[in-house]
């Protein structure tokens, strides 16, 4: 019986190669892009960090059709993107590490104004996510913390991480439980709605796992991990148990060389930014 | 013939007939006369029960023993390494007891191979050699040797064959209350910390025996520039936490590290810069806890295992010189490549490319993928694989055809 569901899902990550893009609608070609976020609708958006810009796409009919890029001076190296509820995309900018927002029509819409946090040993965001309402929640290495403010920045609540750990991403559910990942240990840890600290969700997973930088959840349950340095996925039950590993090394398209962040949306189409390959990768579901 | 072979094996120790000993064995073995004159003889040889060990009729063991080679030993001495040990010496677990005894005797005690220290250094060579010319020399290693503080079988109570756990073990004869321990550390409480953390226990050529590269204000013993004074409940408080510790001195260098587009993960957590360097001594250069392997390795060490894997070693990543490639610090290349260009990178060694090198460069398209051009990396993994020469496939041809698909067969 448990083999059986976790068959069943594993087998929701999508898995069959549907397109890539290269480049923008003008033809300038994508460099190291390390984030991509998307939507329901077809929308994608890729942190093209390279060259220091954004690049919108729409995923239809099984084709990522290339759109224009959006520039902002104050966007100089974006590494995640995530797309809020309204539509405006939150990008990470890595040199900056600050939170800049891009409003629906492309234009830059400010910085997201952090206020109240406490200072405790800095501040420094290397990844973020979005929660009910667009709270923002951000990893912040030098605290060894993930951070909640409100969508205007306003602090809410912090979570502190198990000392020790090398942190490299968290995940929120539709409930308010907040997943992280150790990057170096492998061990997935889960904050539940309202905890305030954090506690080991299943074993390490070092035995599967090379160097997970990513996570995120999907719709259809499990949770999926980017293993950079693996090069491929890896898709966990929400016990953390190992499902299955998805996509590997390689240049040509359906493989991946040091992917960056991935994007699963409710249909099951997956939207990996190959970093090394420096291109966006669309999968669909196996029919 | 074979039944009774097999009849013999199965009999167990030979009975020999009453005063039947091991004379008999001798009478052939006539160069045992010369081995039972050195001063320390194995009990069974001294006894002439040679039989103790050997078989004299037929084994299925080398040199007749009754036992395997890694076994045989055991059966009379299995209480000489602990039961369930915390470190066990390797020749013991792999029961190899002849590498330090001799099974027959020896001029030694023990039966020992070489007396000493000489006998260590047949496996541990730069450490004893560390040891013995130290210009300060521990003194349990000048008077008792490597045993004053190692058990040379197995430890059930420490890492590394120490008989105590460090700091029990350093105590045992450094007394916290002792006239001068106080002084010679600030007045802090160190005797709570790992004394190896500053002390090289081998020996060094610094006052103090700490090792050889010391953090400028502890050889100044300017203690304070990154303690608060001791005290009570706060014996050895920092005056501040991370990269904000080593900021006060090293603003430029870390200025210059926080300035670039990627920041080493490890340089900002709330450990920073003490997760590779140690903040009083280390053995290393730098202040590095350890080799770059080593201290690289704690947290990739998955990327570090790939180069055991592979049959082509890469030079850089076999010696730990992970920095020739990777500034560990900060980059504004991906993977902190110290050179934004592959090629420029492995020129810094390799320089095919300006002479016999597959065409390579910026112009030339990968045919797998229109956004790459063709580098090293298009057919090499900087680590290694499990191929010969750093290849992803197992053959050349399956390397070539992925680019040139008119050879495929």
């Amino acid at each position: 019986m448990i083999a059986q569901l976790a068959l069943v899902l594993a087998a929701a990550l999508p898995l069959e190669p549907a397109s890539s893009g290269y480049a923008d609608e003008k033809g300038v070609a994508l460099r190291s892009p390390e984030g991509v976020a998307c939507t329901d609708a077809g929308a994608v958006v890729a942190a093209d960090t390279g060259n220091g810009r954004l690049v919108l796409f729409t995923f239809r009919d099984g084709k990522l059709v290339a759109g224009g890029e959006v520039r902002a001076a104050e966007l100089g190296r974006p590494t995640r993107v995530q797309l809020d509820s309204k539509g405006n995309v939150l990008a990470l900018d890595g040199k900056g590490r600050r939170i800049v927002r891009i409003g629906a029509g492309g234009a830059f819409a400010g910085f997201l104004q952090l206020a109240g946090i406490p200072q405790e040993n800095g501040f420094f965001p290397i990844a973020f996510k979005l929660g009910q309402g667009d709270a923002v929640y951000l990893l912040d290495a030098s605290s060894a913390r993930v951070v909640v403010v409100d969508a205007a920045g306003a602090f809410q609540r912090q979570l502190e991480l198990p000392r020790g750990g090398s942190f490299t991403d968290i995940a929120v559910d539709a409930q308010g439980a907040v997943y992280a990942i150790d990057g170096v240990r492998a061990q997935l840890y889960l904050a539940r709605p309202g905890a305030s600290t954090f506690a080991p969700l299943g074993k390490p997973l070092k035995d599967v796992l090379n160097f997970p930088t990513y996570l995120t959840l999907t719709s259809q349950g499990p949770l999926v991990l980017v293993d950079q340095h693996g090069n491929g996925l890896v898709v966990l039950g929400k016990d953390g148990a190992y499902l299955g590993r998805r996509l590997s090394i390689g240049w040509s398209e359906g493989l991946v060389y040091y992917p960056g962040q991935v994007c699963i949306d409710s249909h099951g189409d997956a939207f990996v930014a190959d970093r090394g390959n420096h291109r966006i990768q669309a999968f669909t579901a196996p029919k | 013939m074979t039944l009774l072979v097999a009849l013999l094996l199965a009999a167990g120790p030979a009975k020999l007939l009453p005063g039947a000993t091991g004379k008999v064995c001798i009478d052939c073995h006539n160069d045992f006369q010369e081995k039972m004159k050195k001063p320390f003889v194995h009990t069974p040889v001294k006894s002439q029960q040679c039989t103790g060990c050997h078989n004299p009729h037929a084994s299925q063991h080398g040199k007749l023993l009754s036992a395997d080679a890694d076994k045989v030993c055991s059966t009379c001495h299995a209480a000489v390494a602990p039961a369930q040990p915390k470190s066990a010496h390797k020749p013991v677990a792999e029961g190899k007891c002849a590498s330090c005894h001799d099974p027959h005797s020896s001029t030694n005690k023990f039966e020992l191979v070489a007396a000493g220290n000489q006998l260590c250094a047949s496996c541990h060579k730069a450490l004893v050699e560390q040891a013995t010319g130290a210009k300060v020399a521990h003194r349990p290693v000048e008077q008792g040797g490597c045993i004053s503080c190692h058990d040379s079988h197995g430890s059930a109570k420490a890492e590394h064959l120490l008989k105590q756990e460090e700091k029990a073990l350093c105590l045992s004869c450094h007394k916290p209350s002792a006239p001068g321990f106080a002084k010679a550390h600030g007045n802090y409480a160190v005797a709570q910390s790992r004394c190896t953390g500053c002390h090289d226990p081998h020996g060094s050529d610094r006052k103090g025996m700490l090792y050889n590269t010391v953090h400028k204000p502890v050889a100044s013993a300017q203690c304070t520039e990154c303690h608060a004074p001791a005290s009570p409940g706060k014996p050895v408080m920092l005056k501040a936490q991370g990269v904000a510790l080593c900021n006060d001195c090293h603003k430029q260098q870390i200025a210059t590290m926080l300035g670039k587009a990627r920041v080493h993960q490890a340089l900002i957590d709330p450990n920073a810069c003490l997760n590779c360097h140690s903040p009083h001594a280390a053995r290393d250069r730098g202040l590095l806890r350890g080799k770059l392997t080593q201290v690289c390795g704690t947290c990739h060490a998955d990327t570090i295992a790939r180069q055991d894997r592979s049959p082509t070693p890469h030079a850089p990543v076999r010696d730990g010189s992970c920095a020739a490639c990777h500034d560990p610090h900060s980059s504004d290349n991906v993977l902190m490549m110290k050179r934004a260009s592959t090629i420029d990178q492995c020129g810094t060694c390799h320089d095919y490319q300006k002479h016999t090198s597959h065409p390579i460069g910026e112009k030339l398209k990968d045919p797998r993928n229109r956004n790459l051009t063709l580098d090293c990396l298009s057919c090499h993994r900087a680590h290694g694989t499990e191929y010969k020469h750093m290849v992803p496939f197992p053959n050349t041809t399956d390397l070539c055809v992925k680019c040139h698909e008119g050879f495929k067969r």
